[in-house]
């Protein structure tokens, strides 16, 4: 089952593969010649997204899903000191996000092999400045992010914890 | 043959109009599941923060919709899924879904994590808009069979189409294009090393899933999981052969995104259904016809009974 093993017919013609195709009208070859040429425009830049392997052009985009040699196992944890004086952890949910993406956000403040980006500590305000709209009763006075690594990979001991924090000017 | 009448000749085959009405329905269905019941959560998206939001560049010229807006285009969406489901006014319902499905899914991904579950499902959409995908199986083709027997024309029963195979090689090439262009990260990023790399048992960690679990401790295991997994992706050209290769092919990738799924929790059915471009959809809708109605119309036996 294939599309090269049927008989090539035109729509509308007899049953016989041999019968003389009708004439194709402008338009129509218009529309061919159109929905060619944006063919070639998708699959240009299919190609080009894939070989960059760009994936914020979705959904023109490049597939480097799990791509990198070694994954480094580590472990995160966020949680935020409140006015009254409570530890709360923080998840996902308290943003409305997803695990990947409140993880995602969080590694923009520290690599996952632990090298650390820029202002962590102003990343991590911007977040309990969130956290603290949804709990308005009780915010958020400091925010802790610790990252921990697992080196040897799962189960082997883990590195010595990073600690990021945030603290209410 | 010049490169120009080759290009046409791979992509504008005609086929039968039937074999994308099929694929059509398969395709709608699953969107339509996915916008009704599976993806509703992605309206609560349009309540969380900015500081979240990193639009996909679709979206960059884009304002954000406020949560009333976002649930009218979810009640658009089902409503003209549904439309595109059963054919009627199939074309217009298509290309009022395939434009709200690709912002839908582009919103979710917009806070920080892209997936590409949906690609598939997006390409098709468009495609399906352009192409004659109400030629049959849909409410339009019925309407339209009615008038030709009112004004005594006689309708094309296997009607073929270029358009309708230019869709269908669209989702053969984006289909196979996702599994070599994963091949084509890994070998650039990390080299045939990827297969005794830890980049999968990484993986099988954070998704924490018990089958991935169970796993992850035996290297063996992995190493042969990664080998397989990329010896899949870069054979899929292999699609494009006809026969038995194609069909082990395709039972193999089956069975690989059913292990993605237990072990990794990565849903990649959408992709599994666009499979389905690569075979005669009509032939099967025959048989499955032919089948049904031989069921329907066998009379039931009397059965003996013995007494005792």
């Amino acid at each position: 089952m294939s599309l090269q093993r049927s008989p090539v017919l035109r729509p509308g013609s007899s049953a016989s593969p041999t019968a003389r195709r009708p004439p194709t009208s402008r338009w129509r070859s218009s529309v061919i010649f159109a929905v060619s040429l944006a063919t070639v425009v998708w699959l240009v830049a299919q190609l080009a997204a894939g070989l960059l392997m760009v994936v914020s052009t979705w959904p023109v985009a490049g597939f480097p899903m799990f791509s990198e040699t070694r994954s480094t196992v580590f472990e995160r944890r966020l949680a935020v000191r409140t006015r009254s004086g409570n530890e709360v952890a923080v998840r996902p949910a308290d943003f409305g996000l997803d695990e990947l993406q409140l993880l995602n956000y969080q590694r923009a403040i520290v690599h996952d092999a632990g090298m650390v980006r820029h202002e962590p500590a102003e990343r991590l305000g911007m977040l309990a400045a969130v956290w603290s709209q949804a709990h308005p009763e009780d915010p958020a006075v400091s925010m802790t992010m610790t990252h921990v690594e697992y080196r040897e990979g799962p189960g082997s001991r883990p590195s010595s914890p990073k600690v990021f924090r945030w603290t209410a000017p | 043959m010049n490169p120009i009448r080759r290009w046409q000749a791979f992509w504008f085959p005609a086929v039968p109009v039937r074999r994308l009405a099929a694929f059509r329905v398969v395709m709608a269905s699953y969107a339509l599941v996915d916008i009704w019941l599976v993806s509703g959560f992605i309206s609560r998206y349009s309540r969380v923060d900015d500081l979240f939001y990193r639009p996909v560049v679709l979206l960059r010229p884009l304002p954000r919709l406020g949560p009333e807006l976002t649930t009218i285009v979810h009640v658009v969406l089902v409503v003209t899924l549904a439309l595109a489901l059963v054919g009627l006014f199939t074309r217009a319902a298509l290309w009022i879904a395939a434009p709200l499905y690709l912002w839908w899914w582009a919103t979710f991904y917009s806070f920080g994590a892209v997936h590409h579950g949906r690609i598939t499902v997006v390409a098709a959409l468009f495609v399906l808009a352009v192409a004659p995908a109400r030629g049959a199986y849909s409410l339009d083709s019925l309407r339209a069979a009615r008038r030709e027997r009112r004004r005594g024309a006689v309708s094309v029963i296997d009607a073929r189409d270029e358009l309708a195979g230019w869709a269908l090689r669209v989702m053969m090439v984006v289909v196979a294009a996702a599994y070599m262009l994963a091949a084509y990260s890994k070998l650039t990023r990390s080299g045939v090393g990827w297969i005794t790399g830890d980049a999968l048992a990484g993986a099988m960690v954070r998704k924490g899933t018990p089958a991935g679990l169970l796993l992850v401790s035996h290297d063996w295991a992995i190493h042969t999981m990664a080998a397989l997994t990329l010896l899949l992706e870069a054979t899929a050209w292999a699609m494009f052969l006809r026969g038995r290769i194609r069909d082990s092919y395709v039972a193999c990738a089956v069975l690989f995104h059913a292990g993605t799924l237990v072990v990794l929790n990565i849903n990649f059915l959408g992709l599994i259904l666009a499979y389905l471009a690569f075979y005669d959809l009509e032939v099967g809708v025959d048989r499955l016809g032919a089948w049904f109605g031989r069921r329907l119309t066998t009379q039931p036996q009397p059965r003996d009974v013995r007494l005792p």
